[in-house]
């Protein structure tokens, strides 16, 4: 039957003759390993072909979404990480073997007469190569891509003459933006391989045309088919054994648990682990969406490395000679090396060209390594074999400072990295991928409780990195708010109201709650029963309870700990007041939940908050469309607190002092809300998913 | 892969050793084609784990606001999911709500045959596409002019619920269940 098949199909088709034509090549001398590397790159070239068109199934080029599509593909998508961990390592692969290949081909002379144009065909793949991996470095639209491609196009854009003009065109518009994305993503998926592929094609027409270059002893014949083609195969198995080494290794990310993790790890089948390996760090690396306002430490990928560091040596006006001279000039001996090798120069041509493409391939290792030991922490660099490293490439250049500097720079985008990536499984807004970052209380929220709440207040940084602080304020002369509302937190309180962490730097220190305390530190010592009662105070405190003030009979931690507050804390605090004259002390309805705390930062003086006891300026939007209107109530009550305040000079200042506004938008302040509450949920710029 | 009596055909020495070259190289392709073609195929196949989300009742209107027997179309928000994308708060459909009495019923707008948006014309219910025609009780009725009525069973009725309304007593407030349903077939199944 397969047999019937065939022989009709090669009938109507011809088929078997193309076939033959492809196969049955003729190798003088025989098969030999050394002629692998060839087929070993169009191997991986067919490779990256593959996964690439596997990943534009699923990838969106687009400013809000581009980064989100490739979280999805490594992340969620049934072995996603495996198929971009592959295109991602073959691009690198494919760098790799045309280092190999071209060496190859110098020592054997192969880009001498008659097979200069074959030279040429294979330097123009090595730029459409070189090409891609530039292109495909940017689609992600991470934070390293995006700098990194930055670099790239600004050296275009300083080309003298048409240099901004082309760098415009290339970008898409003035700045990095979707323009950018769908051109390189053209050039990536469809100009450049559909380059590749011709170039390839006649390349192997050309090859065939002069067959292998055979050393002039060579005796008998081999056949491509299937001598070499062995050959080839179990180099290119090996080859994709070490790429699919590389991306079990992983330089992925792992998702961590999120803070609001309870700790419990959901068990997980094993077709899940594997198709989501992803999840525990392996594949390809994908660092922070793309942000133009957030710094990161600019690095090519590896094999662009010695360019970068070629530019080191070329700084201020002789940029051009690094960005342009040093590689056209090579780009130009690579063109004429053929040329040099005619008539009876062809054993000197020869040599000039292996000493040439060694020489290129060891200082573009070199400058490489160098520019890998000048980032390096210094402690890394003590330890060997990196110390002799140091002392051979860069005894002289290294700047311990700077290393350090730039490593931590990483490190802090690492962090972001890896908070990004735990963000996104919960779903990226629609305002696009970089506002997972933006609107999250653990980064954002967290930066603005630095900038506007710890002048005074102080909170540990829950994400801190391994060369801060913790505590962001050393001197608060508010209450520390690190877990602010939970019972640890309110037990702690009720026991040392005085203390470092709560009013000691405040105007209630020896107040009313000072004094309570103390008594109850001294009570609660000697007395486990009352210790009970603080401890269920606390609990219930703990819940933001709400709820309607409890039937007798009740006898639930609601009624419980309502009737210990009733006992021990009502006689200056609230429960759901519902006149606001008497008031001395905030109410405690809702303590600690995300509404209580919006009134607190909104109108700290109101009677039902610190009243007149109150020394925080309020935090609103004053500057919305909306804030002459939604500020007149304040306007009231501030001139009401002014007439209550009579001819006290002091009073007047107090009140002046307390009635103080700072602008916050709403979407900051629910940014801290979060922060301080511990939730991690990113805030959808005002349409929460749930309070 | 020999055909006809080519010139340049290979020595037939060594055959044994050819053959099991042969096989052996296109054994390591295979295996690299189901190396990578598996995981490639369950790649594609990766829509599979995401499943339709299940409809909640989501308040839409007030009792008071609609007409005894005159439909009108209300839209449907729920949290949206599209592959990576979160939309809190979108549009995720449109309904049909026609008042009987004290009851209400719900029709989505979406056309049981193809899936067109169905439009309210007089006293019937009219999909723009491929003349589906329905009373407003949403039951399947002659398009006239001769024509075969396209939709294999009757509109899409929605569970409604209502319930008091907290700032008027007499007032309701409608829920409606909102579900997509499978098209072109004339059993009612809410997709997955």
């Amino acid at each position: 039957m397969i047999r019937f098949l065939r022989d009709w199909i090669n009938d109507r088709t011809g088929l078997g003759r193309v076939i033959d034509a492809l196969l049955l090549e003729p190798i003088p001398g025989g098969a030999k390993w050394r002629y692998v590397w060839g087929s070993a790159l169009a191997i991986v070239f067919g490779l990256q072909l593959i996964t690439g068109v596997l990943l534009m199934t699923s990838y969106s080029p687009g400013d809000t979404t581009a980064w989100s599509s490739v979280y999805f593909i490594q992340y969620e998508m049934d072995f996603g990480w495996l198929i971009r961990g592959l295109h991602h390592f073959g691009s690198q692969t494919m760098v790799v073997l045309m280092g190999l290949h071209m060496l190859q081909v110098v020592i054997a002379g192969a880009h001498l007469k008659p097979r200069e144009v074959n030279w040429w065909l294979g330097l123009g793949l090595l730029a459409v190569v070189l090409g891609l991996s530039l292109t495909g470095y940017l689609l992600p639209w991470d934070q390293k891509g995006f700098y990194a491609t930055q670099v790239a196009t600004n050296i275009v854009g300083g080309l003298p003459g048409v240099g901004p003009w082309l760098q415009k065109i290339i970008v898409g518009g003035p700045s990095y933006g979707n323009h950018t994305l769908t051109r390189f993503f053209a050039l990536h998926v469809a100009v450049l391989p559909g380059l590749a592929i011709l170039l390839l094609i006649a390349h192997i027409w050309v090859f065939r045309r002069h067959g292998v270059t055979h050393p002039k002893n060579a005796e008998g014949t081999g056949w491509f088919w299937p001598d070499q083609a062995f050959r080839d195969m179990v180099v290119g198995l090996v080859i994709f054994g070490i790429m699919l080494g590389l991306v079990v290794y992983g330089w992925g990310n792992k998702v961590e648990p999120g803070l609001e993790a309870d700790g419990a790890t959901p068990t997980r089948s094993i077709y899940d682990r594997i198709a989501h390996a992803g999840r525990d760090g392996l594949g390809a690396h994908l660092d922070a969406p793309a942000d133009p306002n957030v710094p990161y430490p600019a690095r090519p990928e590896w094999y662009f490395l010695f360019l970068f560091q070629l530019l080191k040596y070329f700084e201020g006006d002789q940029a051009l000679i690094g960005t342009v001279v040093i590689p056209g000039a090579v780009a130009l001996i690579l063109f004429v090396l053929p040329w040099l090798g005619y008539g009876r120069l062809r054993p000197v041509g020869h040599f000039a060209a292996v000493l040439f493409v060694i020489a290129l391939l060891g200082g573009a290792a070199y400058l490489t390594v160098q520019a890998w030991v000048e980032d390096q922490r210094p402690d890394t660099l003590e330890k060997q074999p990196y110390a002799i490293l140091k002392q051979v490439v860069a005894a002289q250049r290294y700047d311990a400072d700077k290393a350090s500097a730039f490593q931590k720079e990483l490190e802090h985008a690492e962090v972001r990295a890896r908070r990004a990536v735990q963000l996104a499984a919960a779903g990226t807004p629609a305002i696009g991928s970089r506002y997972l970052l933006r609107n999250d209380p653990m980064t954002a929220g967290k930066e603005l409780f630095r900038s506007q709440c710890a002048t005074c207040h102080s909170h540990e940084d829950p994400l801190a990195e391994r060369h801060q602080p913790k505590a962001m304020n050393d001197h608060p002369s508010a209450p520390d708010l690190t877990g602010w509302g939970s019972k640890e937190w309110l037990h702690d309180f009720l026991l040392n109201a005085d203390g470092a962490r709560y009013f000691a730097r405040t105007h209630l220190k020896g107040g009313k709650m000072s004094k309570w305390s103390a008594k109850a530190r001294e009570k609660a010592a000697n007395d486990p029963k009352f210790s009970e009662e603080l401890d269920l105070i606390a609990s219930w405190l703990a819940t933001h309870p709400r709820h309607d003030p409890p039937e007798e009979k009740a006898d639930d931690l609601q009624a419980r700990g309502f009737r210990a507050f009733d006992r021990h804390c009502s006689e200056c605090h609230s429960y759901r007041a519902e006149t606001f004259d008497e008031l001395e002390a905030p109410d405690l309805a809702g303590y600690g939940d995300a509404r209580w705390l919006r009134e607190m930062i909104m109108n700290p003086q109101h009677p039902t908050k610190y009243g007149r006891n109150n020394q925080m300026p309020g935090f609103r939007d004053i500057n919305s469309a909306a804030a002459s209107v939604l500020e007149e109530p304040f306007r009231e009550a501030f001139k009401s607190a002014l007439a209550n305040a009579g001819d006290d000079a002091e009073k007047k200042e107090f009140v002046k002092r307390t009635h103080q506004v700072n602008p916050l938008t709403h979407l900051e302040r629910e940014l801290i809300i979060r922060f301080l509450r511990r939730d991690g949920r990113i805030v959808h710029g005002g349409d929460p998913i749930s309070d | 892969m020999t055909h006809g009596q080519d010139s340049s055909l290979p020595p037939p020495e060594h055959a044994g050793r050819r053959r099991f070259l042969k096989w052996l190289t296109n054994g390591i392709g295979a295996a690299f084609a189901a190396t990578l073609g598996v995981p490639a195929l369950l790649y594609l196949l990766d829509p599979r784990n995401r499943p339709t989300p299940a409809g909640d009742f989501r308040q839409v209107t007030k009792l008071s606001e609609l007409k005894e027997g005159q439909p009108v179309a209300l839209t449907i928000k729920e949290v949206r999911r599209d592959v990576w994308t979160i939309h809190p708060n979108d549009i995720v459909g449109r309904v049909w709500l026609i008042r009987r009495g004290d009851t209400v019923k719900a029709f989505t707008v979406t056309c049981p045959h193809l899936g067109c948006s169905i439009n309210h014309e007089g006293d019937r219910f009219v999909c723009p596409c491929h003349n589906g025609t329905f009373t407003l009780d949403g039951k399947r009725a002659d398009p006239g002019a001769g024509r075969r009525n396209p939709a294999p069973r009757d509109m899409d009725e929605l569970e409604v619920r209502l319930t008091p309304a907290a700032d008027a007593p007499n007032d309701r407030i409608v829920w409606v269940k909102y579900q997509a349903f499978i098209q072109n077939q004339e059993a009612k199944v809410a997709r997955r």
